[in-house]
């Protein structure tokens, strides 16, 4: 629907940086999507250690890691993971971030404004122990490092969102809409919301960066995905002992990790520009 | 001034006795029986209820938590599982170590990045300001234990300047520090840059100039003063993720810190361990805002605490 709006307008404005990074988020998630038509999950976690660390070639285009795998394969398989971790936990992070933002903003009493500040509180811890708790209580894996991440976020997005809507709400349209005796959840959703969504769409990009950053940190350091899960930190994280004599399998996966993060930031901020034009400025 | 920061320290055992209640349950709350995990693969039934005994662990929660605060009063955080070591010894060796890390990385990035801050703002669209605008969106794209491992692979590997791992010397701090710091130096310089640029076209910066100041005392004196509001703010944020990314920056370096010892801790659920060192990277945090607060009161005395 905008997305070719959005292209057009990097077009016209020579973006090409955005325009190579909105084209390496499409790799990506095509990567991560078509990754069962393109290779079989056997040939990414099957050991054959007579391959182990094969330097890049015809046969292996990225090499081979320290137990024999394509790298290649393995890439492939886990940007798949991390879209899924990514998505999934910036979905959680979002709704329960805008409901608490909603509900803040719009309604000012004692509940609300202690909400807040707890909010406020836990925004000052640092986020990759925040989401290491979470991991610690749910244990290693999948599942509980999307919500580790989901979970972490969920503040920072509670009084992003806040903001905003405590500015819509006093503006006249909400006050003719609540003049004309609309419920506050009609208020709110079919009123107050809609004008929120260039800033969810934004955000939500962005955070998916954040979201793959902290979740290959956590994954790193042993608090992701178990093996043979393919995850790209937990791939550097195996291999790492390999990397003077072998660079090639951190940086498979390491690139990978940056580029896609990078590619992310890059297409939020070319984003940012289209929607609000004033905020280049501001840089 | 002074009573502003008297009751912030009064709030302060609160906020602590908040965190170790918040921590306590959480803990408690993990599925997995730590008892077990003690005890190893081949103990008996009775070899794990005894370690329950020994440890409280077969008490009421209420009860254990009370068991607990009273020993955190006395600073006692309770013995690991795997070293059967207190644990408040295990922190005492390892937090200086995060420490000096975090603070090692702050001032990498606060010395690089303010001055490049500056001087892009004295010198706009110029090409250190193009670089700044350029390189902040790679400093927040770049996982922190990549840019590790290439550093350690580039400086120690390949042309062998400095020690891969651990901790000692100055030079083995070099690489962690930059690892942790790096990032951060395009985010500050263009904060700096930014601040700079809307102090530069206050009025006072004028009046300044008009009765005879030099450049550089304008900018040093007045400029400089008014700027770095804003940075503090940040500094104090920044600083609790500095400390949240040197987790990960030592096990990138083997660096024997407190967030190796707690994600250590964590693998095989030794929960004192993990009660006691995420009591202690909160502690720091809640201390870090207080000290950002009074710091704001130094730069700027205008500001009243009601």
């Amino acid at each position: 629907m905008q997305t070719a709006g959005f292209l057009g307008y990097l077009l016209r404005r020579r973006n090409y940086v955005a325009l190579t990074a909105a084209l390496v988020t499409l790799m990506f998630v095509s990567a991560a999507v078509f990754a069962p038509l393109l290779f079989d999950w056997e040939s990414a976690t099957r050991v054959s250690l007579g391959t182990a660390l094969l330097p890049p070639s015809l046969s292996h285009p990225l090499g081979t890691d320290e137990l024999g795998r394509d790298m290649l394969i393995r890439i492939v398989w886990g940007a798949r993971i991390t879209l899924v971790v990514a998505v999934v936990s910036v979905i959680i992070a979002m709704s329960v971030g805008i409901i608490i933002g909603c509900l803040c903003g719009y309604h000012e009493n004692w509940l609300t404004n202690a909400t807040m500040r707890f909010m406020d509180f836990m925004i000052a811890f640092p986020r990759t122990l925040l989401a290491i708790i979470v991991v610690t209580i749910l244990g290693s894996g999948v599942l509980s490092l999307t919500l580790a991440i989901g979970l972490s976020t969920i503040p920072a997005n509670a009084r992003l969102f806040r903001g905003p809507i405590l500015a819509l709400k006093r503006r006249q349209f909400a006050l003719a809409a609540k003049a004309l005796g609309a419920t506050d959840a009609s208020i709110l959703f079919s009123h107050i919301l809609p004008n929120t969504m260039s800033l969810i769409i934004i955000q939500g990009t962005l955070l998916l960066a954040d979201a793959i950053l902290i979740g290959s940190g956590l994954s790193f350091l042993g608090l992701g995905p178990q093996p043979p899960i393919p995850e790209w930190g937990a791939m550097i994280a195996a291999a790492r002992a390999h990397v003077t004599s072998h660079p090639h399998v951190i940086f498979a996966p390491g690139l990978a990790l940056f580029v896609v993060i990078l590619a992310f930031n890059l297409v939020g901020d070319a984003l940012r520009d289209y929607v609000d034009p004033r905020s280049r400025k501001a840089l | 001034m002074g009573t502003y920061v008297l009751r912030r320290l009064l709030t302060l055992p609160l906020m602590l006795l908040g965190v170790s209640i918040a921590v306590f349950l959480v803990l408690h709350l993990i599925p997995g029986d730590s008892a077990r995990m003690a005890a190893g693969p081949d103990a008996t039934e009775a070899d794990v209820q005894q370690i329950r005994v020994n440890y409280g662990l077969d008490r009421p929660l209420a009860v254990q938590y009370g068991i607990y605060l009273t020993k955190l009063l006395q600073g006692d955080l309770g013995d690991s599982f795997q070293t059967l070591a207190p644990v408040t010894e295990d922190i005492a060796r390892t937090f200086p170590a995060t420490l000096e890390l975090t603070v090692a990385g702050m001032l990498i990035a606060l010395i690089l990045g303010v001055p490049l801050g500056v001087y892009s703002a004295l010198h706009p669209r110029g090409s250190a300001d193009r670089l700044v605008t350029s390189i902040a969106v790679l400093g927040i794209s770049m996982p922190g234990f990549f840019l590790g491992l290439i550093l350690m692979l580039v400086f120690a590997s390949v042309l062998g300047w400095l020690p891969p791992t651990g901790r000692g010397s100055c030079a083995h701090l070099v690489l962690p520090s930059l690892t942790l710091g790096l990032p951060y130096v395009a985010t500050f310089a263009r904060l700096t840059r930014s601040n700079m640029l809307d102090v530069l076209s206050e009025d006072f910066v004028r009046t300044a100039r008009a009765k005879g100041l030099s450049w550089s005392q304008v900018i040093y004196r007045h400029a400089m003063r008014n700027a770095s509001i804003p940075i503090v703010t940040i500094l104090g944020l920044d600083f609790g993720r500095l400390l949240g990314g040197a987790v990960i920056v030592e096990t990138v370096f083997a660096w024997p810190g407190m967030g190796r010892y707690m994600v250590d801790a964590i693998m095989v659920r030794d929960i004192y361990v993990v009660q006691g060192t995420i009591l202690v990277f909160a502690l720091s945090v809640v201390l870090i805002n207080l000290t950002v607060d009074v710091i704001y009161g130094i730069i700027d005395p205008r500001i009243i605490y009601s």
